[in-house]
């Protein structure tokens, strides 16, 4: 303690600073992607550090939650056979055996095997997952493929302030993915709520577009994705609801 | 009658699931130039963060006969940090880990750094 209160009166001291509190975002419209305006996001969230840990144990996490638990491994119960005695007990000259349906015999039966139902979900802390999601998002927006859609101005009549497309027909989704070279890109819309329009449209070019509510996203879903669409209203319902310390 | 699990489990009020408070934008002429990124932060300074009540996060590692001082929730550069705190107390034996804003301290020296953080540190954020 005499030493500490010495070095304290030497002036040592920690060199404490403030880390930044907001990053700003571009706020667009759609389908144009033309910015607006900034909007003012949390540091801690869209500019967090990378941590493959976390997102490695989100990963892992969501894939175990998706198993089904379908295997089945017919066993001796399951009674594949018919129970009668295959030979005579003696006589034959053989060994002794009884029906079909015993696991040591070539027949597929194993002695121990898995039933389905069964639960392959295993448990994640919250604030890791949250901690998944800081990291997924700031990944993303760090390397400059989260798109916030939003605000109140628009550009032309051909544009909105939400994600969605003013027609089914899937000649937006062309001319969209066209005009802004996106082509063989996985692309990722996150809405706020369910968008016809832009469901409808996006079949057009199948598995490398993804259109989810709010709710559905999970953190492979932004991992996968190489640009990110997302509603100003979802971001900040994602802030809300993963932004555990 | 005592209340058992079991006589309860008929009478269990189904909870609402709670409602999420999005994030409230802030109006972007609130936000000064230093709250952004690229304010100096990270270059020779660090923060530290106390925890949601209000403790240093300075925890002591016992493993097995290998007790180790371990501090959390440091942000920035623990390059600086360390030299700060070698400077208080020479004798430390520091090692970090830069990703996670760790910092371990063979021994248990934990109110050591208790008692720096407490007086040299300006208050618990």
């Amino acid at each position: 303690m005499a030493t500490e209160a010495s070095a304290a009166s030497q002036g040592a001291a920690f060199n404490i600073a403030q880390p930044p509190k907001y990053t700003l975002a571009s706020l667009r419209t759609f389908p144009s992607l033309e910015p607006h305006t900034f909007v003012p996001l949390p540091a801690s969230f869209m500019d967090a550090p990378t941590r493959r840990d976390f997102l490695w144990s989100a990963v892992v996490y969501e894939a175990d939650k998706a198993r089904v638990g379908s295997g089945y491994v017919p066993t001796k119960g399951d009674k594949l056979f018919s129970n009668k005695k295959l030979r005579p007990q003696k006589g034959s000259g053989k060994a002794r055996v009884g029906d079909a349906n015993s696991p040591t015999r070539d027949n597929g039966i194993k002695a121990h095997g898995i039933k389905a139902p069964h639960d392959w979900s295993t448990g994640l802390n919250s604030k890791v997952y949250h901690k998944a999601f800081q990291a997924a998002f700031s990944e993303q927006y760090k390397n400059g493929k989260v798109f916030v859609i939003g605000g109140d101005q628009v550009a032309s009549e051909y544009d909105t302030t939400e994600l969605d497309f003013k027609y089914e027909h899937p000649e937006a989704t062309r001319q969209f993915v066209q005009s802004h070279n996106l082509q063989k890109l996985n692309l990722l819309f996150i809405t706020d709520a369910q968008r016809d329009n832009l469901i409808n449209s996006t079949e057009y070019i199948g598995k490398r577009a993804s259109v989810l509510v709010k709710e559905a996203v999970e953190v492979r879903d932004l991992l996968k994705a190489n640009r990110i669409y997302i509603e100003l209203p979802a971001l900040q319902w994602f802030i809300g609801r993963y932004s555990l310390e | 009658m005592r209340p058992s699990l079991v006589s309860l489990k008929s009478v269990r009020v189904p909870v609402p699931p709670a409602v999420v408070k999005p994030y409230e934008v802030p109006a972007l002429s609130s936000i000064n130039h230093q709250d952004l990124p690229n304010n100096g932060f990270g270059n020779n300074n660090y923060s530290i963060n106390a925890t949601k009540y209000k403790h240093w996060p300075v925890y002591l590692k016992v493993q097995n006969t290998k007790y180790t001082t371990e501090i959390k929730r440091i942000q920035g550069d623990l390059f600086q940090f360390k030299k700060d705190l070698l400077s208080l107390n020479p004798s430390l034996d520091i090692t970090i880990n830069k990703n996670a804003g760790y910092v371990n301290i063979k021994g248990n020296v934990v109110e050591e750094i208790k008692s720096y953080f407490d007086t040299l540190l300006p208050s618990r954020i």
